[in-house]
């Protein structure tokens, strides 16, 4: 799953996979701003067939975060 | 394809156009909208064009709309229900002056729009929607009034040069449900879902490649079960269906009028058809139940050569590009050979299920969209027709010369004709092969330079004895000092070949001699399609000054005398 999810990273912020980490955030990614959030959130719901909540979309703080808040709401759909 | 993918596609895309004309869209929104950036610059880029969306600031609408650069097409998403924090719900229960409160703020507001932006090329302008608020609603709300009086009021004080798109439409294709993103929308203002962005970046496509003279301009269509029901080869005449006197007829009868009313609007129909041409004639000459006859159709290819060739030559007799070709055919095996083989052409293949035919074809018309509809667009297909005789009777002649001679060539000429301008717009931005500098301007452009006493715009019309082609030629100059500008220098393909490019220039000059002015300059502009034009100026007494990749800059001081070309009348014409 973090692969897919590196997958949809890379797209979405136009840059090579190998360079995600669980530290990734707004803070070290240029192209990860509001609108970058948007693009990440559609994307991941579309690639897990998921639906977040409005705090699950805040909380997404770094990638670390991502694939824990992912996760979840996979558990939550079963 | 999923956003991810195609954020990614685009900026591929964006890297492969790099080199091409930057093209820019500017998105003024009271909306987070910024998602749209991606899906539509990948809708523009599909088709060739460099395009770039840029974002506004949020809610600055009427702020931004002052700050739109000359090049950029402004897109206005003014979303009437986010004008304040929950307003749906307030104005339910607003005392009536809190209504007319809004209205009235509203209306002013959209009249500073209008103002701001009534001299732009284009500006791209959503009609204001209740769909996603009310399409739950049994009774009227005075949600739904309050837009109903506004749309009112916009559809009343619309400047021309906008476009005002049917939102609704585009919902509506995808359904509310679908469109709307409510917690998009409390979470950050952002309304709409990736899924309506795309279908709407899809809606005004036609809209934005007409402005760039990238709308298809002929139709061509295959017979046997494309144009008719059945096979006329083994069904004869009589038995094939096409019109309510056949079972299922009715499919073909409304294609006909499809094509029909293209044809009226100045698209070319044409046939490409793999039989024996005499068995097709037959269906024109005996089937006075068809819709489309004859002199509908400005051209035919039917023989038993592939239709790649076939469609190739079709380019060619009309002097069109090959990606202005649309083609319709029933076989699978044809449109995947054209896909394969000339993947600009878009292909269009007869649906199994013949009763989605006539809405298949319907939507896909815009393909043919067409900013401005001129007479000479309506005229078209009997233009061509004459062209087509002028070409038979060349055949016959011996030389060229003594063909053009037989012509009673006439060249009507203007300066500044004011009924003229409509047709000079839509020139500079069709015209694509016999374009010097590939300028294109909207009507509030040429409305300037007809106003402007440093600048003369010379219009052309052609005409012989077998018609008149209507205005085909445009050269605007600019003075300054006492050098003269040729700014634009154009002519339409189908008047080519009978050396009224010379005589059109050496009337300019002579025009401009008059002027005192002691020379002209002109910059040829290179293009991908303009080479026509790249050795006219050398070989008609202009001196190259400068010359770099793209660029070639050229002088005239009048000491080389001016062709005359016998066989050609000049009239000077002022209405």
């Amino acid at each position: 799953m973090d692969s897919r999810l590196k997958q949809v990273f890379s797209n979405v912020f136009l840059v090579d996979s190998n360079t995600i980490t669980d530290e990734t955030s707004p803070d070290n990614l240029a192209s990860w701003d509001s609108i970058g959030h948007l693009n990440l959130i559609t994307s991941i719901e579309e690639e897990f067939d998921v639906i977040f909540t409005e705090d699950q979309i805040i909380e997404m703080l770094n990638f670390k975060l991502v694939c824990l808040i992912t996760n979840e709401a996979i558990d939550a759909k079963k | 394809m999923n956003l991810s993918e195609l954020i990614k596609e685009n900026a591929a895309l964006g890297a492969q156009l790099a080199f091409e004309t930057k093209i820019e869209l500017k998105v003024l929104a009271n909306i987070t909208i910024n998602q749209i950036k991606p899906c539509l610059e990948y809708q523009l880029r599909l088709e060739g064009l460099n395009a770039t969306v840029n974002i506004g600031e949020y809610d600055n609408i009427l702020q931004d709309s002052t700050k739109i650069n000359e090049n950029e097409i402004p897109i206005i998403f003014w979303e009437p229900s986010n004008i304040k924090d929950s307003f749906i719900y307030e104005i339910e229960v607003g005392e009536d002056d809190f209504v007319l409160l809004y209205v009235n703020k509203i209306k002013g507001e959209l009249n500073t729009l209008f103002n701001n932006l009534s001299e732009k090329k284009l500006v791209i302008f959503n009609k204001f929607s209740h769909i996603l608020q009310s399409y739950t609603d049994i009774k009227k709300s005075r949600y739904q009034v309050f837009v109903e009086i506004l749309n009112k009021h916009i559809e009343e004080n619309l400047p021309r040069n906008f476009i005002y798109i049917e939102i609704d439409k585009v919902i509506s294709k995808i359904s509310c449900q679908k469109a709307i993103d409510l917690r998009g929308f409390y979470l950050n203002k952002s309304l709409y879902t990736v899924e309506f962005l795309n279908t709407y970046s899809k809606y005004i496509l036609p809209i934005i490649l007409s402005l760039y003279g990238k709308s298809k301009k002929a139709l061509i269509l295959d017979c046997d079960n494309t144009l008719w029901k059945g096979i006329i080869g083994e069904d004869g005449v009589n038995n094939i269906a096409l019109s309510d006197k056949d079972k299922w007829g009715i499919y073909f009868k409304e294609l006909h009028f499809l094509a029909k009313k293209l044809s009226k609007a100045g698209v070319i129909l044409g046939i490409c058809s793999k039989n024996n041409p005499q068995d097709v004639d037959e269906v024109f000459n005996f089937r006075k139940d068809s819709i489309l006859q004859d002199s509908d159709i400005v051209i035919k290819r039917v023989n038993w050569e592939d239709k790649a060739t076939n469609l190739k030559n079709i380019a060619k007799e009309l002097n069109i590009g090959i990606e202005s070709i649309v083609f319709i055919d029933d076989s699978i095996f044809e449109t995947n050979l054209i896909n394969d083989l000339l993947p600009q052409i878009k292909t269009l293949l007869v649906p199994e299920r013949l009763y989605e035919y006539p809405n298949f074809v319907k939507a896909n018309t815009n393909l043919f969209f067409n900013l401005n509809v001129s007479d000479e667009d309506k005229r078209r297909t009997s233009m061509y027709k004459a062209n087509q005789l002028r070409e038979r009777d060349l055949k016959s002649f011996e030389s060229i010369e003594t063909y053009l001679m037989s012509l009673d060539l006439t060249i009507e000429l203007s300066n500044k004709k004011e009924s003229a301008l409509e047709r000079l717009v839509q020139l500079t931005q069709k015209t694509n092969q016999f374009n010097l500098t590939t300028k294109r301007y909207s009507s509030s452009d040429l409305k300037i330079f007809y106003n402007s006493t440093d600048v003369d715009v010379f219009s052309l019309d052609v005409s012989d004895k077998y018609g008149s082609s209507g205005i085909t030629g445009l050269c605007i100059v600019r003075y300054s000092e006492s050098v003269a500008i040729i700014d634009t220098f154009l002519l339409s393909c189908r008047v080519l070949g009978r050396n009224i490019e010379k005589a059109f220039l050496s009337e300019i000059i002579s025009q401009i001699r008059n002027k005192n002015v002691e020379s002209i300059k002109l910059t040829y502009i290179k293009t991908s399609k303009n080479s026509q034009v790249e050795n006219f100026f050398d070989q008609n007494g202009f001196l190259m000054t400068n010359e770099n990749q793209n660029l070639k800059e050229y002088e005239y001081n009048f000491l080389n005398n001016v062709t005359i070309i016998k066989y050609i009348n000049v009239i000077w014409t002022q209405d």
